[in-house]
């Protein structure tokens, strides 16, 4: 008798005991540790840490290594204090430039981007790598030396948003690929004589997530973005932007053969259309969580979908 | 005062392993992580902490707590669930064992502040009663009493007893 009274507790203990090891039998993702020690560890206690949090909700896309640097620059657009600098003159100024040019010559590799917002075009020329994104016909062209055609593809919904700066720097939202600020600081600077406006940047992701951007503050345009690796100083690029009036408009106009055939892989109109109703579908989803049982499984998979995170 | 940097390199995956096993998802991790070690930077810069395995540890484990009441609750998918913990690594088993663990979250995320603190710090953020009383600044003994309440309450959040109960009758 006595035994039946207290053999349920010891029960009810290791049961307990087994629910707490499966609760640390899960290995942690060790990717994502090692970002969060690593920013954090890189954080200066100079910087300001409310703003680390306030910013902490503002991801935006990289489409590549190269793009991280027109990322940072609207990016640090959208940072700009109001009553300082002119949040609505500098998206203006920016929007209304015909086109907006990039350029780095360090690491031994010359690197340059083309944003034109007003016609919906955006271009990347490396020494052996050439991308053509035309927002208009929603067309993606990419060519890497030694192959011997364009490859012409539809844009994805990253793309997209390559070719609209300006319209997801006035709505604050996805830009070019999962970088975020964490950190801004605000400075004024002279030198030789000139004034400028400099913003000291920390991204949450990416190699080179430190950045100081220097602003004009007559033109309210950016001039120059040095990114900078929070681990190694000898790691740094810096670009250089500037404002020509003309620009790519395809992409032989990078460098590309003239004589380089196309390989067409664009859907369909029908197999877009499908594909853009998928995507608009998604997008007015708003927040879920769906549990997904299998006949023959014990618990399935939980899908879910929190902001731009899935 | 402590360098931050070696704070962090010191305390910062206890801080978000701790964050992990109260959260199990990556994202939710992340962002608990990344908030206990704001606070914990904010406070470096204002005054001194003796312990900052157990500050950071506790910071996380306050974060993750919040994270899991703001879940929605998810019904379980079978109303008897394995109370073992499968060996294998097949995805059945391993879905198992998640699906266990997120019972305990759950049950973690109904405790009241303090019973929840205490138990996730010391079986979750393997810290012993005295480092947890000195963290939280409370007696030995009243980390003790807060298990011990922790515990039972978790139980019957979880029908164990019930279990435990109906196989004693039977």
């Amino acid at each position: 008798m006595n035994h039946n009274q207290e053999s349920p507790l010891d029960e009810s203990d290791d049961s307990l005991d087994r629910l707490i090891r499966a609760a640390t039998a899960q290995p942690p993702p060790v990717e994502v540790k090692h970002r969060v020690i690593e920013i954090a560890a890189a954080f200066p206690l100079s910087s300001r840490a409310s703003s680390w949090r306030a910013r902490t909700r503002s991801w935006f896309l990289v489409a590549s290594a190269a793009a991280t640097v027109a990322a940072a620059c609207v990016i640090a657009f959208l940072l700009l204090p109001s009553s300082s600098v002119g949040w609505e003159d500098v998206t203006k100024a920016v929007g209304s430039q015909r086109w907006i040019r990039a350029s780095t010559g360090e690491e031994g590799q010359q690197r340059t981007i083309w944003i034109s917002p007003q016609r919906r075009l955006w271009a990347f020329r490396a020494v052996d790598w050439f991308i053509f994104i035309d927002g208009r016909q929603r067309a993606k062209y990419e060519y890497r030396s030694g192959e011997k055609r364009v490859t012409r593809m539809a844009v994805s919904e990253q793309d997209t948003r390559l070719v609209s700066p300006v319209d997801y720097m006035s709505q604050g939202l996805w830009l070019f690929g999962t970088e975020r600020v964490v950190s801004q600081q605000r400075r004024e600077v002279s030198e030789a004589g000139k004034n400028w406006v400099e913003f000291e940047l920390v991204f949450w992701r990416g190699q080179m997530n430190h950045g100081t951007l220097r602003v004009d503050p007559e033109t309210q345009l950016p001039v120059s973005l040095l990114l900078r690796s929070p681990t190694d100083a000898t790691k740094s690029q810096k670009w250089a932007f500037d404002y020509p009036a003309d620009g790519p408009t395809d992409i032989y106009a990078l460098g590309v053969s003239a004589g380089t055939k196309i390989d067409d892989q664009m859907p369909s109109e029908e197999c877009l259309r499908a594909l853009h109703a998928i995507a608009a579908s998604r997008a007015r989803i708003g927040d879920f969580r769906l549990v997904v049982a299998e006949a023959s499984g014990l618990a399935g998979h939980i899908v879910w979908r929190k902001g731009d995170r899935w | 005062m402590a360098d931050w940097e070696s704070i962090v390199r010191t305390h910062g995956a206890m801080a978000f392993d701790t964050a992990w096993r109260l959260l199990g998802h990556a994202a939710d991790t992340e962002d608990a992580a990344q908030e206990a070690l704001l606070e914990a930077f904010r406070l470096h810069g204002r005054q001194p902490v003796r312990n900052w395995g157990g500050l950071v540890r506790h910071l996380a484990t306050r974060r993750a707590i919040d994270r899991l009441r703001q879940r929605r609750t998810v019904l379980p998918l079978r109303r008897e669930m394995p109370m073992s913990v499968p060996a294998s690594e097949q995805p059945e088993s391993i879905a198992a064992v998640r699906e266990l663990a997120d019972r305990l979250r759950s049950a973690i995320a109904k405790l009241p502040e303090r019973e929840a603190s205490v138990f996730s710090l010391r079986y979750l953020g393997e810290m012993d009663n005295s480092q947890i009383a000195e963290t939280l600044g409370i007696s030995v003994a009243a980390v003790g009493v807060a298990l011990h309440k922790a515990r039972n309450r978790l139980k019957q959040l979880l029908g164990l007893q019930n279990v435990t109960a109906r196989r004693s009758r039977s």
